[in-house]
């Protein structure tokens, strides 16, 4: 009875099931992008830069993500900023965010190359960018994947925060379903083995990633 | 600049009480939370094939899983089944469920990073299985859990803002009332973010002078490391 009133729902979880994917998705690219650059400059960019950017990491790892969404989302609104969406709202908010926490993970996975690379590279007369290209970064992103796809897999969770703001997740669909049928329970359960889908295939990639870090 | 002044002049009592609730949440949340943590790890590496089950099970839903969804699940789907909670209630325990199963993991991996011959020893000096956990792994595991159970307590604090969404006024709660009556949303959100960043920082201040007590020999912190403090053993010069 209320798993066939469910099953008649179908349309909208997936309609919540697109919406996650999709903003997970493009944050996930733009959050990575970002937070590769940041790390990288945070790891041999000039002192000042080093400065401000730790100010930024410290301030958006300290501070819960529903507080920076918040910020983004009506205080766009309060300095004038028309029609900034909630998706739009939720991308940037997301790409700060676990931007913070990539660059850091970048950071560190930069600094655990031995340095007798870096300095063989310079020897051979590899400049700043070739060395970065060639010799670091290939090394640094064997050692980061874990990290970086257990990030990942806090941004899919992270997204789920987009309902609040009124976007169309799978949380937002589930919620719309329970208005109309009731079962609260049930249909969050059902939402719930959504995102456990989406999530427990990156968590299975995150150990193998860990155990093969291991062994080599 | 005015706008900021003018928030903070009238509604300081109102953040300073989202404060002490953060806090209070927290604080209770976090005891739920270790308390599943230790049982958890001790489930998981039990004999009883059921209850290392039970763990497993328990640690990959709540990992896999949203916080947000947790927290609806427990304080609108529960009712629907019959547990009522007053959002008091539902909020310390849903903390306390989803910081759980994070804490399980870690306190598994600590007493897994214990050498076996710490065991086999307590085992040839006839120590009973209680003993042997009380006086010989759980002070060596505590040792290695402390930092990432900090960063697990400072996730839980940031996490708290979610119970705003079930009627809770902790910080994040008391700023949406505050911008709901002034209009000034980005003062107040910003002024609760201040909170955040106030609260964290102290947590982990006391918590690295803490270490540097608790244990013997002391514990160095270095703050502000990829997850969480990490530990750097006292090394002798020389």
């Amino acid at each position: 009875m209320v798993w066939a009133q469910i099953w008649e729902s179908r349309v909208q979880i997936l309609v919540g099931l697109e919406g996650t994917v999709v903003i997970s998705a493009i944050a996930l690219v733009t959050s990575t992008l970002f937070g590769g650059l940041v790390g990288i400059f945070n790891a041999r960019g000039p002192r000042a830069l080093k400065w401000f950017l730790r100010i930024y990491i410290e301030i958006f790892r300290g501070s819960p993500l529903l507080a920076q969404l918040l910020i983004v989302y009506f205080g766009s609104a309060y300095l004038g900023f028309d029609g900034v969406t909630a998706f739009m709202a939720v991308v940037v908010t997301l790409t700060l965010y676990e931007g913070a926490y990539i660059s850091e993970i970048v950071r560190s996975g930069l600094e655990a190359v031995p340095r007798g690379q870096e300095e063989a590279a310079r020897t051979v007369g590899l400049g700043t960018f070739q060395r970065l290209r060639y010799v670091l970064l290939p090394q640094a992103i064997r050692i980061i994947m874990p990290a970086l796809v257990g990030q990942w897999i806090s941004l899919v969770k992270d997204s789920a925060l987009s309902s609040i703001v009124g976007y169309s997740d799978l949380i937002q669909q589930g919620q719309a379903i329970y208005a109309r049928i009731g079962h609260p329970f049930a249909v969050l359960a059902v939402i719930g083995v959504a995102y456990f889908l989406i999530c427990s295939p990156l968590t299975m990639l995150a150990r193998r990633l860990d155990r093969r870090r291991v062994r080599t | 600049m005015n706008d900021f002044y003018y928030v903070l002049s009238r509604y300081l009592p109102m953040f300073l009480e989202g404060m002490k609730t953060t806090a209070t949440v927290s604080v209770f949340g976090f005891l739920l939370a270790f308390g599943i943590g230790l049982a958890g790890a001790a489930a998981r590496q039990s004999n009883s094939r059921i209850a290392a089950a039970i763990a497993g099970v328990y640690v990959e839903v709540i990992r896999n899983t949203p916080m947000l969804l947790q927290i609806f699940i427990i304080y609108f789907g529960l009712p629907s089944i019959g547990l009522k909670f007053s959002n008091y209630q539902a909020a310390i325990i849903a903390l306390g469920i989803s910081g759980g199963g994070y804490l399980i993991e870690i306190f598994r991996s600590g007493f897994a990073a214990i050498p076996r011959g710490q065991r086999e020893a307590a085992n040839t000096l006839g120590l009973s299985p209680a003993d042997t956990y009380f006086s010989v792994l759980l002070p060596q595991a505590m040792r290695i859990v402390y930092p990432p159970t900090v960063g697990q307590f400072l996730q839980m604090v940031l996490g708290s803002s979610l119970l705003s969404v079930i009627g809770l006024t902790e910080i994040t709660g008391q700023a949406q009332l505050i911008s709901e009556e002034t209009f000034m949303s980005m003062p107040t959100f910003i002024i609760a973010l201040l909170a955040y960043l106030i609260l964290t920082n102290v947590i982990s201040l006391c918590a690295t002078v803490a270490g540097r007590f608790l244990f013997k020999p002391p514990l160095h912190i270095v703050q502000g490391r990829m997850n969480g403090p990490r530990i750097f053993p006292r090394r002798a010069k020389g």
